[in-house]
């Protein structure tokens, strides 16, 4: 039986107690710097903070370290909207349409609603964390190798959402992503692939790297044709706070994409980064100017922000019901509660409510945290954007190449992180969309070792991803996605062709 | 389409191209062994690259096939303009070089005042070269002395200024 009054309890504590408080509040800003930093991610944060935290009581140690999680993934985007360069992986998608909004002038608009969005992500998952996690953590680790090649199906399936003008090009900018993450050891029989005797090759083409050299150099290498022509900037509150009218508009899109990142946090080994795929994905669907998106639309940021950052409270509920990390922070955090005597699983509830009240109340004041200090923050982080691009182009080339370095301090990443950007550089001339590539590059390896996994189950029979019911459905999602996607693209094309013709009569 | 994207887009698509050709040229000359009924360890990259292949292929000769419209750039601009991401795209070369056999916090230093000088013309060396240094300073002690990221440093510990 849990014992519900000894969870609030803790709580109670956890919120009257000053040094716990401001142990979380550490944690979130040191989150929060670690997420904004190119190639410091929220892991690295968690992992940094294990042995800092050590000696501490077991409920401040997890409150720091929560900090740190909830904090890195929402300061990715800080990078992502002001530089076009995504602080972690999870803030990809927040480039889209957070950049050009700064460019337009807007990017403090976009950055207050970055971190309300990333606040009610934490916020709704929270909820569901406190309230259905048993429940949930069940149903979802009934997912098996066919459900999980099907998510990753359909996830590659949004290329046609993120590919711009040219679904071709995006097709093949996506199929370039799967490509590199095919290099390396196969994950089913440890055959070498693609490798050409380079030892660093052997672990494949690192997520990070590729994703600060696709998306900063090819900005940066553009940018620095121009001496540019910095604005002064004064910034007012209420041009960044959302206000309540305004967030209770975009209300769907928000719970929509809570949901969707709950869900994705949820199930084991998906992470962020996916979560805010397909929730960028579904806003631009229901969006009634979906064209606008990749633009400057607000509800991209949204989408993105509310989903990566849902994921932290999903997450969660996997570690703490059954003792399985729901991505690569949680699993980090796992060790830190080991560390601490804590076993998590079923018992962690029963044996060690405090423990789970304690866990319960600093998840939600780390988002209070968060969504403070961003907001006190963005009149400062706005500055960047008032500095000379002649000394902002040279410095944002070195925090890309430290962000490739610094995840495994390996210099191999760093000249990946360079042949990428400038094959990246490239594509951006031809008008080839980028986002297809990192998609590709993030779910590529995914989809391939659960359809062989699949088939290892099924000894070689393709109708299992067709006769269990939760593939079945996701799979028909997917198809429905692409068919519409090319009914549109040949709209698109059958209304050019015909205003040409009737512009050439 | 612009001439330039036109050849931009060109160059990308034939990249590929080749790029998928010599991958499946590498897939079909190694060995993967399988269980009989199961996907060998190049089947899926061959299903890939053949994709890429097909697509590549595709974008190319739609490519050759489009006429290019006039585009109203000035030459010169255009020179100065790719001129300029030649010579960045150089100086991150010999940046990542420098950084690696000599020293980052020099490399950045010389980076960072190297490249605002050839973004603005107009920069005084001394301006440029205090806030590089100014900038490699803090790049330093963020990432090298806070979060300890060891960054190649082989001139200054031959020369004994650090261990």
């Amino acid at each position: 039986m849990i014992d519900y009054f000894a969870i609030f309890g803790e709580a109670l504590k956890v919120v009257t107690e000053p040094q716990l408080l401001l142990l979380v509040a550490v944690g979130t800003l040191f989150g929060l710097i670690f997420g904004a930093l190119p190639g410091l991610t929220a892991t690295m944060g968690v992992a940094l903070l294990i042995p800092i935290t050590y000696t501490m009581p077991a409920a401040n140690a997890l409150g720091m370290m929560l900090g740190c999680y909830i904090g890195g993934i929402a300061g990715g985007a800080v990078s992502a909207i002001l530089l076009h360069i995504p602080g972690t992986p999870a803030s990809v998608c927040t480039v889209f349409d957070g950049y050009p909004l700064a460019k337009q002038g807007r990017g403090a608009e976009a950055l207050g609603w970055a971190a309300f969005a990333s606040g009610w992500g934490s916020v709704i998952s929270w909820v569901v964390l406190i309230t259905l996690a048993p429940m949930l953590a069940s149903v979802c680790l009934s997912f098996s190798s066919p459900e999980y090649a099907a998510l990753a199906f359909f996830g590659l399936t949004i290329i046609s959402a993120v590919s711009g003008k040219s679904i071709a090009k995006g097709i093949l900018s996506g199929l370039f992503g799967i490509m590199i993450s095919c290099i390396g050891l196969d994950p089913i029989y440890g055959s070498l692939r693609f490798t050409f005797g380079n030892i660093n090759l052997l672990s494949g083409i690192d997520t990070l790297p590729a994703i600060i050299g696709f998306f900063s150099l090819p900005e940066i290498l553009q940018g620095c044709t121009g001496k540019g022509n910095p604005q002064p900037l004064s910034i007012a509150l209420r041009t960044f706070v959302p206000s309540l009218r305004m967030q209770l508009k975009h209300m769907v899109n928000i719970i929509r994409s809570s949901i969707i990142g709950t869900i994705v946090g949820i199930i084991p080994a998906t992470g962020s980064g996916i979560a805010a795929y397909i929730a960028y994905d579904q806003a631009k669907r229901f969006s009634k100017d979906p064209d606008s998106f990749g633009t400057g639309n607000i509800d991209g940021v949204i989408a993105s922000e509310t989903a990566n950052n849902a994921v932290c409270g999903g997450a969660l509920v996997p570690m703490l019901t059954l003792g399985i990390p729901g991505d690569s922070v949680t699993a980090v955090m796992m060790g830190g509660l080991i560390i601490h005597g804590y076993a998590p699983g079923p018992s962690l509830f029963m044996k060690n409510p405090d423990i789970v009240g304690a866990i319960f109340t600093c998840v939600l004041l780390a988002t209070i945290f968060m969504v403070l200090f961003q907001l006190v923050g963005i009149k400062f982080f706005v500055k960047i954007l008032s500095v000379p691009v002649s000394y902002l182009s040279g410095t944002l080339v070195v925090l890309s190449l430290i962000g490739c370095f610094a995840l495994r301090n390996n210099f191999f990443d760093v000249i990946v992180g360079l042949v990428l950007g400038g094959l990246g550089y490239l594509m951006v001339k031809g008008g080839f969309p980028i986002a297809p590539a990192v998609l590709g590059l993030i779910l590529g390896s995914m989809f391939e070792s659960e359809v062989r996994r699949s088939l290892q189950i099924s000894q070689g029979n393709y109708s299992i991803f067709f006769t269990r019911p939760v593939s079945l459905a996701v799979i028909l999602l997917a198809m429905f996605v692409i068919i519409s996607a090319f009914v549109k693209n040949f709209k698109t094309i059958k209304a050019k062709k015909g205003r040409s013709q009737s512009g050439e009569d | 389409m612009e001439k330039s994207k036109k050849i931009y887009e060109l160059i990308v698509a034939v990249f590929f191209a080749v790029l998928s050709l010599f991958f499946l040229f590498t897939a079909f000359n190694t060995k993967s062994v399988a269980s009989e009924g199961m996907m060998s360890a190049m089947d899926f990259p061959k299903i890939v690259l053949f994709g890429m292949l097909g697509f590549s292929l595709y974008v190319t000769v739609k490519n050759l096939m489009t006429r290019r419209e006039r585009t109203d750039d000035t030459a010169s601009s255009k020179n100065r303009s790719d001129f300029r991401t030649l010579i960045t795209s150089l100086l991150i070369i010999a940046y990542v070089i420098v950084w690696k056999y000599v020293s980052f916090s020099i490399a950045t230093w010389l980076y960072i005042s190297i490249q605002a000088k050839v973004i603005d013309p107009d920069l005084k060396w001394t301006n440029c070269a205090l806030i590089g240094l100014g900038i490699s300073c803090v790049v330093v002690l963020v990432f090298k002395i806070l979060f300890k990221v060891s960054l190649s440093e082989p001139l200054l510990i031959s020369l004994g200024i650090i261990h």
